[in-house]
């Protein structure tokens, strides 16, 4: 099974970011050197724009998956995507997928308008999520 | 505004002002008034006129009426004399007057006689036959004019016509002119106006003469003249005459009569009133043109005045003031009820306004609280997916760190509910205001938070200026404070060696200024303006919901204070400035 090169994680619950990294190593979707943590939009704005990232993490940069929550100090999901439109060509191998905690069917609505924006998955992340999120991925 | 709403309020607007229909029915009764008051005064004058000319002919037809009457009295005389076959003589003349009661029956009358006609030839004869019966009897005055005879032989009464025996009437022209009229007419005749010799007061006056003659056919002229015996008469002073004829009258006018240029009568010099009405006219009398000048006096326009019109004018003009007062009031009120309208509007729309934010607010609360609480449980969801994955898998080791962090996800629901409560317990707060000493509330301050000042490792210095206490609500003080120390405490500079937050009372005579100083890591420009906003954390290292700031801030509301912050040189001032209760 193919696997992601990288996973960049982006919340602000380090329960759930630590439960989420468990997940993702467990479903072996992914190495567990290969996943970043940012704890709010604005880190992992300046994390994917940070041009020396490419050398740094040279292969695995961008992440080709971004599980993004929505509710953040900072700079939340929404402020976060906003942010991300202005410079979106340089990541068109990655797709966003909201992870959240969030059943607003407002927030639904408001994600899906992003074109980035993939797919729409509730707290906690499983096994089960993420090979489905694989398989929307990979199965294009 | 809607629109049946806006089309009543422009109804209004038009009605604030008057309108040209107002103006048009304004000048139209005022029209109409005038209107009414000059008919009413037309009418008025008609009126007048008219009575004022049954008066004047009244008067004339009183004047012509007497008249009449002398002369029949004097045609009386003439046939009394006439049917005597003896020649008349004093007794019978002064018998047959003192019958005919001349005084009652004819007022006015100063005496009444007879004239005899004698020619020049027969002059000395008669008055020698004359003297013969009475020695006094003299004819007088002397005269040189070559005309017959004519003197008074007879006149009754005697006592106040004495001087007029044997008065010549051809010894002035007036006297004789008319008389000679009266003899060659055989029509009784008046004279212009004279001078009775009897009369001591000089006043006009005239004769009334009705010939006689011997018995013929005195058809004409000279048979008149061949055939005349002599002439009754009676003599006038016009002010007795008029006296007489007018007397007992109610009068509404004042007359004056002249003959020619001579005035007989005249009572307009005895008032000096405005001319209204006046009639000029003449009347022929018996031979003369009397010239009447007929006018209008007090009584006649004290009867006559009429407030009738005037009545109308000042009763229109009122009724057209309160139709203007109406119309003006009418528009006032239309006024006063827009700008009612207007601020009743205005108003509600901010009322609507505070009460959308109110719900934006909520709907906010609502969606921030259910984020809040659900988290921890779909953390736990989380948590408790891996223990049973690793149970699965056979590795029972990672089971008690997952269980650990259960509980904590569980305390930290318990501690958001526990700072709803606090809301709600603040948002049902009634003041009670009581004197707080400032040292025993900082020491207790101190105590409540001395795990977490250990923890961060930072020290609370309290700094107060003279005064040791002051009046307010303990409860809502505490809870302000709880709040802006701890965030000073949890936001302190992990990297720096002198943290420190200190606690500065400032009471003047006015306000309780409490500062709350910290140098710690600060607030982040952007989270500037959410500060007091609910849930809203402005840091990475937050820990909490975001709620303290808030319930801060609802609490210094409550004391009608304010609260603001600074972040300068390194250092964040929380400042709280509320009002001194005590001074009422």
């Amino acid at each position: 099974m193919k696997k992601f090169k990288s996973v960049l994680l982006v919340d602000d619950s380090k329960d759930d970011n630590f439960i989420h990294q468990r997940v993702l190593v467990k479903s072996e979707l992914v190495a567990n050197e290969n996943i970043f943590i940012k704890e709010n939009g604005e880190e992992a704005y300046d994390f994917l724009v940070d041009t020396q990232n490419t050398e740094k993490y040279q292969g695995i940069f961008p992440p080709q998956l971004i599980l993004l929550d929505i509710s953040m100090p900072c700079m939340d999901g929404f402020e976060f995507l906003e942010e991300y439109q202005k410079v979106k060509e340089q990541f068109d191998l990655v797709v966003i997928v909201m992870l959240t905690t969030s059943i607003n069917s407002q927030d639904k609505e408001r994600a899906k308008k992003f074109s980035q924006v993939v797919g729409y998955v509730e707290k906690p992340l499983t096994k089960e999520k993420i090979y489905d999120i694989h398989e929307q991925y990979f199965g294009k | 505004m809607p629109k049946n709403l806006q089309q009543q309020r422009s109804v209004l607007e038009r009605r604030r002002t008057m309108h040209w229909f107002h103006w048009l029915i304004v000048l139209l009764s005022l029209l109409v008034t005038v209107g009414a008051w000059y008919i009413a005064q037309q009418q008025y004058l008609t009126k007048n006129s008219l009575k004022f000319e049954r008066e004047v002919s009244k008067i004339k037809s009183l004047i012509t009426e007497r008249m009449q009457k002398y002369e029949d009295a004097l045609s009386g005389a003439v046939a009394f004399i006439q049917t005597r076959n003896k020649k008349l003589d004093h007794q019978v003349w002064q018998r047959y007057t003192s019958i005919l009661d001349i005084k009652k029956k004819y007022p006015g009358i100063n005496g009444i006689g007879v004239i005899l006609h004698i020619d020049r030839q027969r002059r000395d004869a008669f008055l020698r036959e004359e003297q013969q019966k009475r020695k006094d009897f003299r004819i007088h005055p002397t005269h040189k004019k070559d005309r017959e005879c004519l003197p008074i032989v007879f006149i009754e009464p005697v006592d106040s016509n004495r001087q007029a025996i044997g008065l010549d009437m051809a010894h002035e022209d007036n006297r004789y002119s008319s008389a000679m009229k009266a003899i060659e007419s055989g029509k009784p005749k008046i004279t212009a106006p004279i001078v009775l010799v009897q009369d001591a007061y000089k006043t006009p006056g005239f004769l009334f003469y009705v010939p006689y003659y011997n018995k013929g056919k005195n058809a004409t002229v000279q048979e008149r003249k061949d055939n005349i015996i002599g002439m009754v008469y009676a003599a006038f002073v016009v002010k007795n005459l008029m006296l007489g004829v007018l007397a007992k009258e109610h009068r509404y006018v004042t007359i004056r009569i002249s003959d020619g240029e001579t005035v007989l009568y005249d009572e307009h010099s005895m008032s000096k009133e405005q001319v209204f009405l006046q009639n000029e006219s003449s009347l022929v009398l018996y031979g003369r043109k009397w010239n009447f000048d007929i006018r209008s006096n007090k009584i006649f326009h004290r009867e006559a005045a009429s407030d009738k019109p005037i009545f109308i004018l000042i009763a229109g003009i009122i009724i057209d003031t309160i139709l203007l007062t109406l119309f003006i009031s009418l528009s006032k009120a239309h006024s006063r009820a827009l700008s009612y309208g207007d601020a009743l509007h205005h108003n509600l729309s901010k009322k609507q306004q505070q009460l959308q934010q109110a719900n934006n607010e909520l709907i906010e609360f609502n969606y921030q609280l259910s984020h809040n609480l659900i988290a921890p449980l779909k953390t736990i969801n989380g948590y408790v997916y891996l223990a049973q994955c690793d149970v699965e898998d056979g590795n029972f080791n990672t089971a008690t760190i997952y269980f650990s962090k259960i509980k904590s996800q569980a305390d930290k629901l318990k501690l958001l509910t526990g700072n709803l409560s606090e809301i709600s317990f603040v948002d049902s707060l009634k003041l009670k205001m009581e004197e707080i000493n400032i040292s025993q509330l900082m020491s207790e301050m101190e105590n409540n938070l001395s795990d977490l000042c250990d923890t961060y490792d930072v020290e609370i210095t309290t700094i107060s200026n003279t005064h040791t206490t002051f009046y307010s609500d303990l409860r809502c003080i505490k809870q302000i404070l709880r709040s802006l120390i701890t965030n000073s405490i949890k936001f302190s500079d992990k990297n720096n060696t002198n943290k420190f937050v200190h606690v500065i009372f400032e009471i003047d005579a006015k306000n309780i200024c409490i500062k709350v100083k910290d140098n710690g890591v600060g607030i982040p420009e952007k989270y500037r303006n959410k500060i007091f906003r609910m849930f809203s954390r402005a840091n990475q290292a937050s820990d909490g919901y975001g709620l303290g700031t808030y319930m801060a801030k609802k609490c210094v509301n409550l004391l009608d204070g304010t609260i603001h912050f600074t972040c300068k040189n390194a250092q964040t001032i929380f400042v709280v400035t509320i009002p001194r209760k005590e001074l009422g």
